[in-house]
C-alpha cells in the first residue's frame, strides 16, 4: 500500500464550500512560500512520505497532472513534487487519454477513480465537471493553472495563477527546505465532523392535516406558512368543502 | 349452482370468488383472484349487506336467492359503494322490489350518481344510530376515507361481528375456506393482505388510526369484510398489521433493493449490495428489478421492511422512467418513515442519484436518506467498490440502529395507546365505579 500519512484530521467539505482563495503575493516565488506556510498553518505536516503509486483511491494526498503539462517526458517534475509532498501519482483524464501519463487506473473523475484524502495538487487542470465529480469528497484542494478563468479556481480551496512548468519546481524546493513543524493543536485542520449517517426530508406529516371528506392534505409549507391552527374558522376544504373542525392530523403513532 | 357458507347461526357468506379479472381496479394484478363478499342475516326481518361487482353477479344472484328461499328481502344495508361491491344493487333492487336500502347520506348521493335508482325506498343512518332487525341490533359507525368517503362500518351488537368494509380485506380468492382458522393466513395469505392493503387504503392511514381506535370501543368478535377470509379467532394478528401498515410502521427491520437497470451494470450492483449486506450478517434482505415486478408488489414490499435502497441508471437526464412510477407510487400512497439509501449510474451526466433524493425530500414524509452514495460511471470500478462498502457499512449500522429505534417507539406507541384507553374507559364509567377503581389502585 505504501500510505504512511494517516495522522492528519479529515474534515468533509462538499465543491460548494471550497475556499476560493487565490494568493496574490506578487512573484511566484512569494505566491509558493504563502502557499506552504497557509498550508502548515492548516496542519499539513511535510516531513511525511508516502508511496507515490499507491492505489489514488485510498491515499490521503495527490499531486495531480492536467494537460498544462505539455509532455509526457516532463513528468519527472511532477514526480518529484509527489515525492516532497508525501503524495501519489494522478491525472486527469486527458492527461491519460491523450498523452498516457499514467496508467488507467491513476485518472480521477466521474469516470476515473474518486479522491477522498486530504489534500490534492492539480496542476494544469482546468477543472470540468467530470473532473470535481472525482474530488468532490478531497479535503483541501490546491490549484496551478494559467488560466485565471479555468473553473478550478472556483473549487480550490487555495490557487496559484501561474504556469505550473515554473511553480512546480519552487514548490518542491520549497517543501524539501527546512520547513517549520506545524503544531497540531495551534491551527488544525478543522476537526473531522463526524459524517452524519443521514439527511432528513422535508417532507413531514407534521403541521398537515387531512380531508375526511376527499383525503386533501393541508400543508403549510405550500400555504406560506399559515398553521392550519390559524386559518379562520371559515376555512373550508378546497376540494370538497368539509369544514375546517372535521380536518384530523395527519401524523400518525411512532 | 349455489356456492354459499354459514357464518354464524343465522348468517351467511352469499358473495362470490374471481378469478377472471386480470387487474383489480384495471391497476393491480391479481393472480390469485379475489372475492367479493356479501352476507344475508336471517333474522325475524332478513339482511343483506352489500352486494358484489358485476362480473359475478349471476353466482351472487344464485346464492342470496337460494338462502332467501321464499322470503322477502326486507333491507338491503349498503356500507361501501364502490362498484367492485355496489355494482349489482341494481339487479338486487329490480327482483325485490319489496326491498328497502339503508345506507348514509353520502352513500346514497354515490347511488344517484352511478345511476342506481332507491328513490322512495331510502332508509338514512348516521354515525351512532342503531336498526333492529329482530334478534339483532346493529350500529353504524362512519370509516370515511377508509378508502372511499361514504365509507361505514356496521357493528351487530348482538353477536358482536363487525361488517367492516374494505377494513380487513385481502385480495385472493377463497376457494372455500372461509375462516381465518380454515387457512394458514401467515404463510399463504398475508402476502396478498399487505399488498390489498398498502395499494388500496394504504395513503389513508391517519383514518384508519381513526377507525381503530373506534373498534377498541366495541366487544368485537368477528370481522366479516367485503374481500378475503372472515377473522373469528385472530382478530388481534390481524388488527396489529393494520395498525403497523396505518401507522406507516416496517413490520420487518430489513432491506429492500430495487434496481432499475437497462445493461446490467446497476443490477450488477444491485447484486453486489446485497451479497455485501449478507456477508455482514444482515440477511433480511430482498433485490428487485423494477422493470420486471409490478408497482403494486414494490409498494408492498416498501410498507414490510424499513429499509429501501433505490439503484436507477440515468435516462434522458432523468430518473428511469419505470422508477419514477414506483416513486410516484410510494407518494400517493403516503409511504412515510424509511430510511432510503441511492446507487447512480450514467454514461454521461449521471442524474439519477441527486432526483431521486429530491423526489424523496420533497414527497415521502419524515424519511431519512442515508449520506454515503455509490455513483457508477457505466459500469463499477475501483473507487465504486470503495462507495459500496461505506453504503453497505452505512446500512448495517442503520439497520443496528433502528432496531432499537423500532423497539423503544413501540413500546411507546402501546403506552400511549393503553393510557388512552384507560382514559376513554374511565370517561364510561360512573361517578361511583371510578372511585371503587381508585380505592383499589391505593389499595395496591
Ligand atoms: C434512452 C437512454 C437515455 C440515457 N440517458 C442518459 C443520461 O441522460 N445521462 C447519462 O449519464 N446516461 C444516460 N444513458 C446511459 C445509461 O444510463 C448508462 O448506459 C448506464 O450507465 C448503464 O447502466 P446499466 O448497465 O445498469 O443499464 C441513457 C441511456 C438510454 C438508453
Ligand atoms: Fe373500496
Ligand atoms: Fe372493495
Amino acid at each position: 500500500m505504501g500510505v504512511t500519512i494517516t495522522n492528519e484530521p479529515f474534515r468533509i467539505r462538499g465543491k460548494d464550500e471550497r475556499l476560493k482563495v487565490i494568493i496574490q503575493e506578487g512573484s511566484n516565488e512569494a505566491n509558493v512560500n504563502k502557499l506552504v506556510e497557509v498550508l502548515i498553518g492548516d496542519g499539513f505536516d511535510f516531513s511525511l512520505e508516502a508511496d507515490m503509486m499507491g492505489p489514488v483511491e485510498e491515499a490521503e494526498r495527490a499531486v495531480s497532472v492536467g494537460m498544462g503539462i505539455i509532455l509526457k517526458s516532463n513528468m519527472p517534475m511532477i514526480e518529484e513534487l509527489a515525492k516532497s509532498a508525501g503524495a501519489v501519482l494522478a491525472c486527469s483524464r486527458p492527461a491519460y487519454e491523450r498523452i498516457q501519463v499514467l496508467p488507467r487506473e491513476r485518472f480521477v473523475g466521474m469516470s476515473g477513480v474518486k479522491f477522498t484524502g486530504t489534500l490534492y495538487f492539480a496542476c494544469g487542470i482546468s477543472g470540468a465537471p467530470q473532473h470535481l465529480r472525482g474530488i468532490s469528497k478531497a479535503h483541501t484542494v490546491v490549484a496551478i493553472n494559467k488560466n485565471p478563468d479555468a473553473p478550478i479556481f472556483k473549487n480550490c480551496d487555495y490557487g496559484i495563477v501561474g504556469d505550473m512548468n515554473e511553480i512546480i519546481p519552487l514548490l518542491t524546493a520549497k517543501l524539501n527546505s527546512d520547513l517549520p513543524k506545524p503544531d497540531p493543536n495551534a491551527k488544525p485542520v478543522q476537526v473531522k465532523p463526524e459524517e452524519p449517517l443521514y439527511k432528513e426530508t422535508k417532507a413531514t406529516a407534521r403541521g398537515r392535516y387531512v380531508c375526511p371528506g376527499c383525503g386533501y392534505e393541508y400543508d403549510p409549507d405550500k400555504e406560506n406558512q399559515t398553521a392550519f391552527k390559524d386559518l379562520p374558522d371559515s376555512w373550508a376544504c378546497p376540494e370538497c368543502g368539509v369544514p375546517k373542525k372535521d380536518m384530523i392530523s395527519a401524523v400518525t403513532l411512532g | 349452482m349455489h356456492c354459499v357458507r354459514k357464518v354464524t347461526e343465522d348468517l351467511y357468506w352469499v358473495g362470490a370468488n374471481d378469478y377472471r379479472t386480470e387487474l383489480f381496479e384495471n391497476i393491480h394484478p391479481i393472480p390469485e383472484g379475489v372475492s367479493y363478499n356479501s352476507y344475508l342475516l336471517l333474522d325475524e326481518k332478513t339482511v343483506l349487506f352489500d352486494c358484489v361487482d358485476w362480473g359475478v353477479c349471476r353466482t351472487f344472484l344464485e346464492n342470496l336467492e337460494y338462502v332467501l328461499k321464499d322470503r322477502p328481502l326486507d333491507y338491503l344495508l349498503i356500507n361501501h359503494m364502490e362498484p367492485d361491491h355496489a355494482a349489482s344493487i341494481a339487479e338486487v333492487l329490480l327482483r325485490h322490489p319489496e326491498t328497502t336500502v339503508i345506507s348514509n347520506e353520502k352513500a346514497f348521493l354515490f347511488m344517484r350518481q352511478f345511476g342506481f335508482d332507491v328513490e322512495g325506498r331510502m332508509d338514512t343512518v348516521k354515525e351512532g344510530d342503531t336498526r333492529c332487525f329482530g334478534k339483532h341490533t346493529v350500529t353504524f359507525l362512519l370509516a370515511e376515507m377508509v378508502h372511499w368517503p361514504e365509507a361505514m362500518v356496521t357493528f351487530d351488537t348482538t353477536n358482536g361481528v363487525l361488517f367492516s368494509a374494505d377494513a380487513f380485506g385481502s385480495f385472493g380468492n377463497l376457494g372455500g375456506r372461509l375462516f381465518d382458522d380454515e387457512v394458514d393466513f401467515d404463510r399463504d395469505w398475508i402476502d396478498n393482505a399487505r399488498r390489498y392493503f398498502t395499494n388500496i387504503v394504504g395513503k389513508y392511514g391517519p383514518f384508519v388510526q381513526k377507525l381503530l381506535a373506534k373498534a377498541k370501543t366495541a366487544p368485537i368478535k368477528m370481522f366479516c369484510p367485503l374481500h378475503g377470509p372472515v377473522w373469528r379467532t385472530n382478530l388481534g394478528y390481524y388488527i396489529d398489521k393494520h395498525d403497523k401498515w396505518s401507522r406507516y410502521i416496517p413490520e420487518e427491520n430489513g432491506v429492500m433493493i430495487v434496481y432499475a437497470s437497462m445493461y446490467g451494470n446497476t443490477e450488477s450492483a444491485a447484486q453486489a449490495l446485497a451479497s455485501r449486506l449478507c456477508d455482514k450478517g444482515i440477511t433480511n434482505v430482498r433485490v428487485y428489478d423494477v422493470s420486471k415486478t409490478h408497482a403494486s408488489y414494490l409498494v408492498a414490499e416498501a410498507f414490510k421492511y424499513s429499509h429501501i435502497i433505490l439503484a436507477s441508471v440515468t435516462y434522458n437526464l432523468n430518473i428511469y422512467p419505470v422508477m419514477e412510477d414506483f416513486l410516484h407510487h410510494l407518494k400517493v400512497l403516503n409511504l412515510s418513515k424509511r430510511v432510503f439509501g441511492i446507487i447512480e449510474n450514467g454514461s454521461w451526466a449521471i442524474k439519477s442519484g441527486t432526483l431521486m433524493e429530491k423526489y424523496i425530500d420533497e414527497n415521502l414524509k419524515d424519511c431519512r436518506i442515508i449520506n454515503s452514495r455509490v455513483t457508477i460511471n457505466s459500469s463499477g470500478n475501483r473507487s465504486n467498490e470503495i462507495e459500496m462498502d461505506e453504503l453497505a457499512d452505512a446500512i448495517v449500522k442503520s439497520v443496528e440502529e433502528e432496531a432499537k429505534l423500532l423497539e423503544a417507539g413501540e413500546k411507546a406507541v402501546a403506552e400511549a395507546q393503553a393510557a388512552a384507553e384507560q382514559k376513554a374507559a374511565l370517561k364510561k364509567m360512573s361517578a361511583k365505579e371510578r372511585m371503587a377503581l381508585r380505592m383499589k389502585q391505593r389499595q395496591k
